[in-house]
């Protein structure tokens, strides 16, 4: 198949895609869109929001429709690390021998449902790292690969903090995205009431399996990014990193550390998905800066002064964005 | 490759439109800025004494700002990645066209993101994308220019310090340039006979060149003045105790006594010619103006006759007629020329009225020339009845030029050996009876000696040798007399430009001050008669010399005295003093400011105006006061009255 083949066919199931999702989840768009670019990107989402806005739902809509095996941690204060990776368990053989044999944890699931990630003790949240990070696990001496595609979708409660603990720097870097999720509109409340009360239930097709995730995760890398644009994305990274020449003035007020380089990867990847999805074959300015507040927000990190002042990094980034510019060397038209 | 040049192509036509328009709103904007820049100039003239000429470079340099907010974009080379950036940002384009120049050719992408960007190029249209419309600046700058327009209208803030230093060293300037303007006229008409003569018109020379450069303070130009002008009076002062020159000096101070230019010789043979040219009769002047005057009055008679209506009667003819021969036979017998009268009456009596009339004025022209020729010889003959008879007369009364032109005329006589010996005895004499008169004269008297002896030895060579060495040596004198009158003239300048400078006027507003050896006063309040006296016009914006701060104890008022109606004192003699009356030149003047004189006074002030007015009364009666000033002496105390 040739590649604007691929990539018309992408766009198709995109589309496809995300109405089926939509046939469950009623609006959150953005949400919807920012868990598929991640997906096609190949990058973990971190989902914040208050409990019942469906979270978990779309979680597990995204898993039927992309004939993905699925399985579900809910984090505990109790979980330990073997819970979520697997254990060895001695078991009788058939000729009647004991032996040790790996027990897989839920995490050797293409798609993981990490709910309240924030609960689990840093002991338990390391366990994580690992598989997210390099996609594979160890346990027992023995390094073990997980299934490909493998994402995780987590989930944390904003406003639940007692009896929890945020998650480390570390871990929240390894999320690709992290989607805040908001109250729905009245007339989505309505869609929702009706759908969900009036007894019906909706099925949801599989439009597409790991396979052609995984070429379309191929095709995405291939989206060239011109050089200015790229530089616009290097600029803005660079701008969120105080005590620096190239620091925004905001970012010397309110931040502590800035984004890695691991935000700016996200950055371009990011941009390319969505370049696809309008049915572009370049990245452009607009695709940057609609990835700028999830690819960035959880890789800042605010000092007391921000804390105090209650700005969140959004605000930051806003200001950022809207400083700097897209096109330093070229004269603003008249 | 064929995507690519249509691309390209579109981007280079919105390139050079935007080129255009960057050149449009540069020339803008380098007009606002040099509009702003010749505003703030402006307002610091206004406010501060800053040279004029700063405006000029102002103007210059908006101009340039202009100019070069102009041409720079275009000097711009054209770059296709930029504008398809801009192109790309100005359209909605989402990067396609950048995308397309930088990826085309590269992997299979490049391809379509051509296909891609060639949808979008009907979408690109230069023409409107680029519009040629007045920038924002445009507006400001009008607002600057009317601003600047109104500014110009304000009067400069200068202070009075600022304004009167400006004021003092134009008059500085301009009084150098005269000073300098005048000393080369004097060098060129007479160039110094001395060398310390000639370096002490240099330093005037000097001065007058420093005074134009204008870089002297009033104090220093003054000072300057006056170092010069005590150097020039050193120098007159050493000129002026020679006898000689004391006796030159004299001599130019009788009426008509200025030295001549011409020889005695040349004189008797203009008066010859001119006698000739009147003829052996020789009408009076007084003779001459009458006919001049009945010519006059036959013309206007005439004149008027012919604008009447009916013209000129015959009886009116024949009347002029008889008047006109009667002046022929009149002319005649005073040994005028009358030959045009005759043609005018011939004229006449044929009718022709024009020739007539050409013929009078003509006859008025002949008459005046001989009426000039009359005066000239007049003149001529009062000088040489100034010049002495012989040589000792000549010495005694001073006239150099003459007793020089004597000595060389006797000296050719004697080289040539034509003398009889009654002749040569009348010379002995005359050598020595001049030689106690050239005692004055120093070594012409010695060189006199010897000529008187070498003649009496039969040496007429050596004596003719001895009297052109004397007349030698009264040349020398004549020109140190020169340079003596050229110190002077440089000293009376140099008061003036004292004048000028220390009361801030320019050069014409000055008159040398004081009196001139051997002329008239000089001008100025106080001096009756001065012929042409010329009326001095003073600027009364001009700040003149301020004498309020002068404290006069003498001028103090004496209250009101017994005048005594006609009583004189014991041992007072009245004398009539006759004055020089003159009908009437415009009176001069000059602004002064008074005494300021405080202090109590004893004597009512009805009291003291009342006495004044009727001397003044007295005065006018008595004739005297001059007539020129009675109205103004009159009006004054009127107004006293008033």
């Amino acid at each position: 198949m040739s590649i604007e083949e691929q990539i018309s066919q992408f766009r198709n199931d995109y589309t496809k895609l995300k109405s089926e999702i939509g046939k469950v989840i009623v609006g959150h768009e953005d949400i919807v869109d920012g868990t598929l670019i991640a997906v096609f990107a190949g990058g973990h989402v971190l989902l914040e929001g208050v409990p019942g806005l469906g979270k978990t739902l779309l979680v597990r809509t995204l898993s039927e429709a992309l004939d993905l095996s699925f399985s579900r941690i809910q984090f505990t204060p109790d979980l330990m690390p073997a819970d979520i990776l697997g254990t060895n368990l001695v078991v009788e053989n058939a000729e009647g021998r004991k032996e040790f044999q790996f027990q897989k944890g839920p995490i050797f699931a293409h798609l993981v449902l990490a709910d309240e990630i924030n609960r689990a003790t840093p002991k338990t949240q390391s366990a994580m790292l690992e598989a997210m990070q390099e996609k594979s696990v160890t346990a027992g001496g023995e390094i073990r690969k997980l299934v490909s595609p493998f994402f995780v979708l987590a989930t944390q409660n904003p406003i639940d903090q007692e009896g929890t603990y945020p998650l480390p720097e570390a871990q929240l870097d390894r999320f690709f995205f992290k989607l805040v999720v908001t109250y729905p509109s009245g007339d989505e409340l309505t869609e929702v009431i009706n759908r969900t009360t009036e007894g019906r239930k909706i099925d949801v097709e599989n439009i597409l399996d790991g396979n052609k995730i995984c070429e379309y995760q191929d095709l995405v890398r291939q989206v060239p990014v011109p050089e200015h644009v790229k530089d616009y994305a290097v600029r803005l990274i660079l701008a969120t990193h105080p005590q620096t020449e190239t620091a925004a003035d905001i970012t010397n007020q309110y931040l502590r550390f800035g984004s890695s380089p691991r935000g700016a990867q996200t950055l371009i990847l990011a941009a390319k998905v969505r370049a696809l999805t309008e049915g572009r074959f370049n990245v452009s300015f607009d695709d940057i800066q609609k990835s700028i507040l999830p690819t960035l927000r959880h890789r800042l990190i605010p000092n007391f002064e921000a804390e105090a002042e209650g700005i969140t990094t959004d605000h930051v980034l806003k200001e950022i964005e809207a400083k700097v510019p897209r096109q330093p060397s070229m004269a603003a038209a008249s | 490759m064929k995507d690519r040049k249509y691309i390209e192509e579109k981007l280079k036509r919105a390139a050079s439109r935007r080129r255009w328009r960057e050149a449009w709103t540069g020339l803008w904007k380098g007009f606002f800025w040099g509009a702003l820049l010749w505003l703030t100039t402006l307002i610091t003239f206004k406010l501060l004494p800053i040279p004029f000429f700063t405006l000029g470079w102002a103007g210059v340099v908006w101009g340039g700002l202009a100019l070069v907010g102009f041409i720079w974009p275009l000097l711009k080379p054209i770059n296709l990645a930029q504008t398809a950036q801009w192109v790309d940002q100005q359209c909605g384009l989402k990067e396609r066209f950048t995308a397309a120049l930088e990826f085309d050719g590269k992997q299979e992408w490049g391809g379509f993101i051509m296909k891609d960007a060639q949808k979008y190029l009907d979408r690109v249209h230069p023409k409107n994308l680029i519009a040629f419309n007045l920038p924002s600046l445009a507006k400001w700058s009008v607002l600057v220019l009317a601003l600047s327009a109104g500014l110009g209208f304000v009067p400069e803030y200068r202070t009075e310090a600022y304004l009167q230093e400006k004021k003092e060293k134009a008059h500085i300037k301009s009084t150098g340039e005269h000073l300098v303007k005048f000393i080369r006229q004097e060098i060129k008409e007479r160039p110094p006979a001395l060398q310390p003569t000639e370096k002490a018109m240099q330093k005037v020379d000097e001065l007058g060149t420093k005074l134009s450069k204008a870089k002297l303070t009033r104090d220093n130009a003054l000072k300057d003045i006056a170092s010069v002008t005590e150097m020039l009076k050193k120098e007159h002062t050493s000129l002026d105790q020679n006898p000689a020159l004391k006796r030159m000096q004299k001599a130019a101070r009788q009426p008509n006594g200025s030295a001549p230019s011409e020889t005695m010789s040349a004189m008797q043979k203009k008066m010859a010619d001119l006698k000739r040219q009147l003829g052996e009769k020789m009408a009076s002047q007084a003779a001459m103006q009458e006919m001049q005057r009945k010519l006059d009055a036959l013309q206007k008679a005439v004149q008027g006759m012919q604008d009447s209506e009916g013209g000129m009667s015959e009886q009116m003819k024949q009347s002029l007629a008889q008047q006109l021969s009667d002046m022929a036979q009149q002319a005649a017998q005073m040994g005028m020329n009358s030959e045009q009268i005759e043609v005018a009456l011939n004229n006449l009596k044929a009718g022709d009225i024009e020739k007539f009339l050409k013929d009078l004025n003509q006859a008025q022209v002949d008459l005046d020339k001989m009426l000039q020729m009359a005066k000239q010889l007049q003149n001529l003959q009062m000088q040489m009845s100034q010049i002495g008879k012989d040589l000792a007369e000549q010495l005694e009364k001073g006239q150099a030029m003459f007793a020089k032109q004597n000595l060389l005329e006797k000296a050719k006589q004697l080289q040539s050996g034509d003398l009889s010996q009654e002749d040569l005895e009348k010379m002995l004499k005359e050598l020595q009876n001049a030689i106690p008169e050239a005692a004055d004269y120093g070594k012409v008297q010695d060189f006199l000696k010897q000529a008187n002896q070498q003649l009496k030895n039969g040496q007429k060579a050596e004596a003719a040798k001895s009297m052109i060495a004397a007349a030698e040596e009264l040349q020398k004198l004549m020109d140190q007399y020169g340079d003596m009158q050229s110190l002077m003239a440089s000293l009376d300048n140099l008061m003036k430009a004292s004048m000028c400078v220390g009361n801030c006027m320019g050069w014409g507003q000055c008159s040398s001050p004081g009196f001139k050896p051997g002329s008239r006063p000089g001008q100025g309040v106080g001096t009756w008669g001065e012929e042409g006296g010329e009326f001095m016009y003073r600027d009364p914006g001009q700040a003149g010399f301020d004498n309020s701060g002068i404290e006069r104890p003498d001028m103090e008022g004496r209250g009101h005295t017994n005048r005594g109606e006609g009583e004189l004192a014991p041992g007072l003699t009245p004398t009539k003093v006759k004055g020089q009356f003159n009908p009437g030149a415009p009176m001069p003047s000059i602004t002064l400011r008074g005494l300021s004189i405080k202090g109590q006074s004893d004597v009512e002030f009805t009291e003291t105006v009342t006495s004044a007015q009727s001397d003044a009364e007295s005065a006018l009666s008595q004739q005297r006061v001059p007539r020129a000033y009675q109205n103004s002496v009159r009006d004054y105390f009127d107004d006293l009255k008033q």
